[in-house]
């Protein structure tokens, strides 16, 4: 696309993002990690109820035909072995996709090395080094049948991945009530985790993060051409490659596109947010360690991130809210990665310790 | 406030799970009364580790900004 329209609408969306990430101290790494190692259930709520609003949501907004659906094609292969490296990865670095790129506008120097890593670790797992696994692995794809053109992008022969409304062949607002009212039991009907000093309550981090999900998924659609809302893997795989590629005279030089502008849009949005409120700092570890742990982060949450074909933005924040098969998935082979490298890296939960 | 810690961890350049982490360790080799100090210069930690050692029963007696970005907390073993 030649229009700056879409890029600098992603830089809009990502910047917000950003905002809602370093001032509600949004990470979805710890929101995983946490609910093992320290029962803390707060953030985990906070992404529980942005997903079941955006399942409403996303819905509605594809009702009005405004956007269209696109839950990815799973891959079993990549699913379970990607997510799982995925979600050891983001423990070793310090933070998921979003968590990496969010830190370095704070001026988190691992990050910074967590982040490029990251995004090189991608790209050569979609399209370098690691492609023929990649293409090989496409062997156990399963696209959804029966999918209805009036929600789902299934025009132009495209495909997407099987969601409980396809499976069970019905209207996708009944899977979505569902689900969004089971979420809400959870949410409601158990005991949430105080944390008085926290800047932003667990709902309001998940009302404001349904807003800027709908908002990008909705400005993505309209104006890019891009059928998805909130993503960061495939964002650093399209900065690099612009970045790098565009002076090679090739016919079609990659540009930054919309999923570049959210990525670039995180790190500024973020900067100005830790501008602003004087939380700007370089920060260096005591012990240069941290960076070579958080450099096999990057490679394996890259690795992970492309070979299950999104990362936890992508698969939970946006994918959960399709409810489909293969987005719960990941998302649940994330949380079990992460449960894991937890346990290697930091113990045992401490029994003392209060729900 | 003038209390003398018994003993000081300086967790400032790490983010988090560290500080979090290594709190929670020296806490567990703490006698009961003593005080420990925690500098840190991540926001999340200072939100975080209150909330996590009060959780544990432990006291939080000072969360104090020292510098642009940087506090110390305070904390009495139970």
């Amino acid at each position: 696309m030649n229009s700056l329209l879409g890029p600098l609408l992603g830089i809009l969306c990502g910047s917000i993002f950003a905002v809602i990430l370093q001032r509600g101290r949004v990470c979805f790494n710890s929101a995983f990690r946490d609910l093992y190692l320290t029962k803390d259930n707060f953030m985990f709520k906070g992404g529980l109820l942005a997903v079941a609003l955006s399942a409403i949501g996303f819905t509605a907004l594809a009702q009005f035909g405004l956007i269209k659906l696109a839950p990815s094609v799973p891959n079993w292969g990549g699913i379970i072995l990607g997510g799982l490296i995925f979600g050891m990865g983001m423990v070793l670095a310090g933070g998921c996709a979003s968590g990496m790129t969010y830190r370095i506008g704070e001026g988190n120097t691992v990050s910074i090395a967590a982040g490029l890593v990251f995004g090189l670790s991608a790209w050569a797992t979609s399209s370098g080094l690691l492609k023929p696994l990649t293409k090989w692995a496409a062997k156990l794809d399963f696209a959804a049948v029966n999918a209805d053109p009036t929600y789902y992008n299934v025009g132009s022969g495209g495909k997407i991945g099987p969601t409980a409304a396809t499976l069970l062949n019905i209207n996708p607002w009944i899977p979505a009530g569902v689900f969004a009212i089971l979420i809400f039991i959870y949410l409601f009907g158990t005991k949430t985790t105080r944390r008085e000093g926290a800047n932003m309550k667990w709902w309001v981090i998940g009302i404001a993060l349904t807003f800027v999900n709908m908002l990008t998924y909705y400005l993505s659609a309209r104006y890019a051409n891009r059928q998805y809302g909130l993503s960061i893997t495939s964002g650093w795989t399209n900065l690099l490659q612009a970045f790098t590629l565009s002076q090679n005279g090739a016919d079609k030089p990659p540009v930054v596109n919309f999923a570049g502008g959210i990525v670039l849009g995180v790190i500024i949005g973020a900067f100005l947010a830790a501008i602003v409120t004087k939380e700007f700092k370089w920060r260096v570890p005591k012990q240069g360690k941290y960076y070579a742990i958080a450099v096999v982060g990057g490679l394996m949450a890259g690795f992970g991130a492309a070979f299950a074909r999104g990362c936890n933005i992508g698969h939970f924040l946006t994918g959960a809210s399709f409810v489909s098969v293969g987005d719960t998935l990941a998302t649940i082979m994330f949380i079990l990665g992460n449960w894991f490298m937890t346990r290697i890296l930091f113990g045992k939960p401490d029994p003392n310790i209060e729900a | 406030m003038d209390i003398k810690p018994t003993k000081t961890i300086d967790e400032c350049g790490e983010v988090c799970p560290i500080p979090d982490v290594d709190t929670k360790r020296a806490l567990s080799k703490m006698n009961s009364g003593e005080i420990l100090e925690v500098l840190i210069d991540y926001p999340l930690s200072k939100e975080r580790i209150p909330a996590t050692v009060e959780r544990m029963g432990h006291q939080v007696l000072l969360v104090e900004e020292t510098g642009p970005s940087a506090w110390r907390i305070l904390i009495k073993v139970k």
